[in-house]
């Protein structure tokens, strides 16, 4: 028998942990959920599945790839948009040739497969809704099924309680049932394939779940049930630490612990914590000194600052949740929360290679430039009225106010300003006449034949002379010689907020990832056209550059061929690339 | 052959026949794209089962393509991903922007 997971939720009611972490790699005891589901799988043969993807992605995808000692043969459906669950498995019909059973990627349940199976076969089903009893959530379909388990009604509970039984979110299916599920259309397991069941009165049975069984939907779900467990535990194993030998406790917190703690792995707890309850502490964490915790949930690489006071709380890298508000803030303070980042020895040596580059080829370059410096000045000086030099405020990546019902999140504005070579009129009343952005829709612009630039100017920009000054920079270090070209600050803001704006296509999010790279001179759209490229172009060479950047082994290893862009080599090619495009003086205007 | 072209029904079928799509590749790519798209082909299936790297330029032809078709209500929808190139559209959020399946036959199917 064949599985299939379904990760791609948002987790709206997660939100904002869901904002960071997928449902299926929420932790129950410092193990991802779906690690529980797929060992579980397992342990009944279920050896090949399918897991569809929609939300962050690649963080299900690089942990599984991680985590291979499970054996197993894993496959993915990447969603483009989620148009719910019966649609999700519909759309990968070739997967589906004999029973396959369905779990949703945030439900965990100790379910005897075995069991259900032959309940589904005896039954002659077409497909089998695992029901739970429940009579505390409202808003949720309720289920009818007759003295046979046949399926006969579906109700939507609104407050009064008709039937207890609702779905699970497990359930076995033939692939006939694919036949009532129609492509391009919403369409849940548990709503609209439901309703049909009902109507055309199709072969459906419900099984009843005994055993333990959790779904996580909200942060107050998570919080609970990583406690109940760790007490649980606890109890059992007579034993109030659960920690490994890579992580550290000082003495005197470990002499004052009086409820059950787990602590996972690479994590430091300091002097004088003061724990006030359970608490399960990730991987990779560190408590500082003096620290009150209770009743929390610190997740992986996460520092907890000095002579806090942290309740009923989840704390994620810069993010803290507190689950009896139900409210999360992201802190910008890295004294008081912040997330740990761990840079590897070789990475270091990369980032000191690029620098040493930097420097030895800016400093050079500079003094034989002096007096080309000096004649472009008289040139510019002679040619038109106004400064040598032009004030330029460049975006790394914009102020970032977002919020949600229960969430706040602020990030500032991260700016560089440079003098570039003046190379348009300080007339203000020529910025009427432009009208021709080569883009043809924003946020980008760049005209042709732009009335505002001089005559020299022309000349300047054709070469990119008038950008030679931002040597200096890099010699500063404010910009690297490699990295992505700085966007002025209206272009910046409107690329975050709207990515291409009259564009078909929804691009916006690939846009944002730009904002994570470093700012630089040479690049992929630098070396490979520059304004001859389409927006779209410009935007996916500036995102797979930026994503090149980030400083995460776990991508590094799963980019291929671009982890290889990343070294020196790579470095130094891509600016020989963009000099020699420059001299070409294409897609310059 | 760098491109191997394919028709089934209505649906044209461009298989990617190279291990590494890169700018060397992208223009004849692009151009493909736009002679289907001119000689009226709506649904275009992109299968890259054969490639272990597809580069920014390369990517870049495709969403020029994509632009182009949905511009006339086409779609162009993507098969067939090893890790490295399905670790690139998870993380440029390309895989919100194009519809992608695993098997041709699923991809097919999707087109009504």
């Amino acid at each position: 028998m064949k599985g299939f997971i379904l990760g791609a939720g948002v987790g709206k009611r997660l939100e904002p942990l869901s904002l960071e972490l997928p449902a299926p790699m929420l932790p129950i005891l410092n193990k991802p959920l779906i690690l529980y589901i797929l060992e579980h799988l397992k342990k009944f043969n279920i050896i090949e599945i399918k897991i569809n993807l929609h939300h962050l992605p690649e963080q299900i995808d690089f942990f599984l790839q991680d985590s291979k000692y499970l054996d197993l043969k894993i496959t993915y459906s990447l969603e483009k948009e989620l148009l719910g669950t019966a649609r999700a498995v519909k759309r990968v019909s070739s997967f589906i040739d004999d029973t396959v059973l369905i779990h949703y990627g945030n439900v965990l349940a100790n379910i005897d497969i075995l069991d259900f199976y032959n309940f589904h076969r005896h039954k002659k089903s077409l497909i089998t809704y695992a029901v739970i009893q429940n009579q505390n959530t409202t808003d949720i379909p309720e289920i009818f099924f007759n003295h046979n388990f046949r399926i006969i009604k579906k109700r939507q509970r609104k407050k009064r309680v008709e039937s207890l039984y609702i779905p699970a979110g497990i359930y076995l299916i033939e692939k006939e049932i694919l036949d009532y599920i129609p492509i391009n259309k919403k369409f849940d397991f548990d709503q609209e394939l439901l309703d049909k069941i009902c109507e055309l009165q199709i072969k459906a049975y419900a099984y009843l779940v005994e055993g333990d069984y959790y779904k996580i939907q909200t942060n107050q779900d998570l919080l609970r049930i990583n406690l109940d467990l760790i007490s649980k535990l606890s109890k059992l194993e007579n034993n109030l630490i659960f920690s490994v030998t890579s992580s550290e406790i000082h003495q005197s917190t470990l002499q004052n612990i009086h409820h059950p703690i787990m602590i996972g792995s690479n994590s430091v707890i300091k002097k004088e914590i003061n724990f006030g309850g359970p608490c399960v502490i990730g991987n990779n964490v560190i408590i500082d000194e003096g620290t009150y915790i209770s009743n929390s949930l610190i997740l992986n690489d996460t520092y907890v600052g000095k002579n806090l006071s942290i309740e009923n709380c989840i704390v994620y890298k810069n993010l803290c949740i507190n689950t009896k508000t139900d409210f999360g803030v992201y802190v910008t303070d890295s004294f008081i929360i912040s997330p740990v980042i761990k840079t590897s020895i070789s990475e270091k040596l990369r980032k000191l290679s690029f620098r040493t580059i930097d420097i030895i080829f800016t400093l050079p370059a500079l003094i034989i430039l002096l007096p080309i410096f000096l004649l472009i000045a008289i040139l510019i000086k002679v040619d038109s009225k106004g400064p040598v030099l032009y004030r330029s405020k460049r975006i790394r990546s914009p102020q970032i106010i977002k919020y949600g019902p229960n969430w706040y999140k602020y990030e500032p504005e991260s700016s560089i300003y440079y003098y570039k070579f003046r190379t348009m009129y300080f007339d203000k009343s020529l910025n009427q006449i432009i009208n021709h952005n080569i883009y043809k829709e924003g946020p980008f612009f760049k005209a042709k034949d732009d009335p505002r630039v001089t005559r020299i100017g022309k000349f300047l920009r054709k070469y990119s002379l008038d950008e030679l000054p931002l040597l200096i920079y890099v010699l500063k270090g404010d910009l690297s010689l490699v990295g992505l070209w700085g966007l002025p600050q209206k272009e910046a803001e409107l690329l975050y907020e709207k990515g291409l704006v009259t564009s078909w296509i929804n691009i916006k999010e690939t846009a944002r990832m730009r904002f994570k790279g470093k700012l630089g001179l040479a690049g992929y759209w630098q070396s490979r056209g520059r304004s001859e490229l389409s927006a779209e172009e410009r935007i996916v060479h500036d995102t797979i550059q930026s994503i090149t950047q980030i400083d995460n082994e776990q991508i590094k290893k799963s980019i291929g061929e671009y982890t290889k862009e990343n070294s020196v080599k790579g470095y130094i090619s891509l600016i020989l690339d963009t000099v020699k495009s420059v001299l070409r003086g294409k897609g310059a205007y | 052959m760098n491109f191997v072209e394919q028709k089934k029904g209505e649906v044209f079928i461009i298989g990617i026949n190279l291990a590494r799509a890169t700018l060397q590749e992208a223009e004849a790519f692009k151009l493909l794209l736009f002679n289907a798209l001119e000689r009226g082909e709506r649904k275009i299936i992109v299968d890259f089962s054969q490639c272990e790297f597809v580069d920014s330029t390369f990517l870049g032809a495709l969403v020029v393509g994509l632009k182009r078709m949905t511009q006339v209500s086409g779609d162009i929808r993507i098969v067939g991903f090893k890790p490295a190139v399905r670790a690139m559209f998870e993380l440029t959020r390309m895989h919100k922007v194009f519809d992608i399946y695993e098997t041709v036959e699923d991809a097919i199917a999707s087109f009504v």
